[in-house]
């Protein structure tokens, strides 16, 4: 069978069982297997669990879930309340101040944690109803709190950032070093379009009152500051020792959960109900990554092994663009799948494929998992599949439709776009941090 | 029905709960070890791997119970229920066939693990330091795969009697899955 036969009958087949309405884990697992089995021979077909027991053994795989059960257990605790509150403090007397308040606690919250959904659920709990109290502008309250609690995987720590070093060979902590300016541009470019906004018409985000502002006295301020005391101990404890190479990520997200347990404690929240809840949530959302992880790797493994990478490099190299026209061509790819696809899979299918490509062009691998992590912030936003949109229309008031929460994501993903743009054109917002890092280390 | 549910259910959320403390507690006195009293234990990590395996493994029945391996939800979700019951039995032996081969392939790593025809007993240990049992851990993914065999027939089961009496066999409670 021609490679061109199996290209398109493994994605066409593959499109039509996700349309069905598969999971992806088993979809991709289901069409490894029939093919394998008729094109190599069925004893080929234990290969999917050599594979299945090599992702066994790779150490840095169970930061996964060590960084899903830090973000449950913040929110079990309150401790993403106890954020908002203090940066609202701070923000609230401007225009727009609540919104930007949800973009600095997703940004915080970000560097905390390496997913998206603890920000995103709790901020629309108790962001939402403030704002909208406030008569809030609601493409901006919702927008805010969807673009901040995103952020959630592209400052480090980020559960993308372990996947892409693992398919990719590149060394984690300079991934996760190297989100780290992207992801304040992109927070930047919020807060600036939010307060633009807001000061262009103060009806879209009105600031705190006159009495409201009489309460908040300088010493309030200062003393509420300790609700982000301990996100930011945690910050300078995982990061201090990733950066300075003292301790391995999984070491690191090991520490911070138990700090998480402590900070929890103190705040007489650490029950065992909360700490079972958490710990289920966690094993659901860690068996959604890895089992769709098994089932798309056996899948990529096949298509790589009967010559897709070299078919689809030649394809995209035989296109006569330029090295960046190549380089959005792929982004292009990318935002398109992330419309319909989680990142998981995305990351899973797309990545063996393209990272030859992008070697052959000369351009930096550790740079490309960077802005593909940004490019992947807009999958998150961009309908009709996001998590952002899911987790907000959950949260959300009954009266606010799936309509105004995309009408909502619309100008954010617009500025992702502008944030992936910067990154693209300006490596060294990527890369200058990673090159300050300790060397040798993996 | 309700006894595969409650299997999945107990496995799930037990391995879920003791991964959590033992990964932790494990990283935390390893951790405190090696720079406290510089005496770290030669080859833990191997032993928090083979936890982890044995946590995915295990787990993934209780997660097709829940409903949180991931779908593309653009045409489905905006189906009836009847019709999504309808498709999930047209796509219920394609998906079989993967965990078919996975409980296969598991079998035969466990076996050559465990047992051997002319050898008799192997009962593989790492080669680590610390001797791990890895045919354990290696029984996890027959084992574990196998319930979420169970899983898929139950879900097959309730989908069958709701398509053809579209009333609900009984009542699936689902937590809220965030990622």
């Amino acid at each position: 069978m021609s490679i061109e036969l199996i290209t398109v009958l493994m994605f066409s087949g593959l499109l039509f069982l996700l349309l069905l309405g598969m999971p992806v884990a088993f979809a991709t697992g289901a069409l490894a297997v029939l093919f394998i089995f008729f094109l190599w021979s069925p004893e080929a077909l234990v290969v999917i669990a050599v594979r299945a027991f090599g992702q066994m053994y790779q150490y840095l795989l169970f930061a996964i879930p060590l960084f899903i059960f830090l973000a449950n257990i913040l929110q079990k605790a309150g401790i993403i309340e106890d954020m908002f509150i203090t940066f609202r403090e701070w923000t609230g007397p401007l225009g727009g101040g609540l919104a930007i308040a949800c973009v600095l606690v997703g940004t915080l919250l970000a560097a905390v944690v390496g997913v998206i959904g603890a920000a995103v659920v709790t901020m629309g709990i108790i962001g939402l109803p403030a704002m909208l109290k406030r008569k809030y502008n609601k493409g901006i309250a919702l927008g805010s709190i969807m673009a901040g609690g995103t952020l959630g995987i592209l400052i480090p720590p980020s559960v993308l950032f372990i996947l892409y070093s693992l398919v990719a060979g590149e060394s984690c902590g300079k991934l996760f070093i190297g989100g780290i300016l992207p992801g304040l541009v992109l927070s930047a470019l919020f807060c600036i379009y939010i307060a633009i906004r807001c000061w262009r018409n103060p009806k879209l985000g009105p600031p705190l009152s006159k009495e409201e502002r009489a309460k908040l006295t300088w010493k309030r301020k200062l003393v509420d500051l300790r609700g982000i005391a301990f996100p930011i101990g945690i910050i300078l404890l995982v990061f201090g020792s990733i950066f300075t190479g003292v301790a391995s990520i999984t070491e690191s997200a090991g520490v911070g959960a138990f700090l998480a347990c402590v900070c929890a404690a103190t705040k007489r929240q650490l029950t065992w109900k909360n700490f079972t809840a958490a710990s289920h949530q966690t094993v659901v959302a860690t068996c959604m990554v890895l089992w769709t992880m098994f089932g798309a790797q056996a899948f990529v493994t096949f298509y790589i092994a009967v010559g897709g990478s070299e078919f689809i490099s030649k394809l995209v190299l035989g296109t006569g663009l330029g090295p960046y026209g190549i380089l959005w061509l792929i982004m292009g790819i990318l935002i398109f799948l992330g419309c319909f696809l989680d990142w998981v899979g995305i990351m899973l299918l797309c990545v063996p494929i393209f990272l030859p490509i992008i070697k052959i062009l000369g351009f930096d691998p550790l740079w490309f998992g960077i802005i593909y992590n940004v490019n992947m912030q807009m999958s998150f936003l961009s309908p009709p599949f996001g998590y952002a949109l899911f987790y907000m229309k959950g949260v959300a008031p009954p009266d606010i439709s799936m309509e105004d929460i995309i009408k909502a994501a619309l100008p954010f993903l617009g500025l992702q776009f502008l944030g992936l743009i910067i990154c693209i054109k300006w490596p060294i917002i990527c890369l200058y941090l990673p090159s300050l890092m300790f060397t040798g280390f993996k | 029905m309700s006894f595969i549910d409650a299997t999945s259910e107990y496995t799930g959320k037990f391995f879920g709960v003791m991964l959590i403390l033992m990964l932790v507690g494990m990283i935390v006195v390893e951790v405190v070890r090696r720079y406290a009293f510089e005496a770290p234990i030669m080859g833990i990590q191997d032993v928090q791997c083979a936890y982890f395996g044995a946590y995915y493994m295990m787990a993934g029945a209780y997660t097709h119970l829940v409903g949180g391996h991931v779908k593309v939800d653009v045409v489905y979700a905006h189906f009836s229920p009847r019709r999504r019951a309808i498709l999930d039995l047209i796509t219920f032996p394609i998906g079989l066939l993967f965990i078919c081969v996975l409980i296969w392939a598991g079998w035969r790593f466990a076996m050559d693990a465990t047992w051997m025809r002319n050898a008799g007993w192997v009962l593989e240990v790492d080669q680590s330091h610390l001797r791990l049992p890895l045919y354990v851990i290696k029984w996890t993914m027959p084992i574990g795969t196998f319930l979420l065999f169970l899983q898929s027939c139950a879900k097959f089961v309730r989908d069958l009697y709701f398509v053809v009496t579209r009333k609900a066999l009984d009542v699936v409670v689902t937590p809220e899955v965030i990622v």
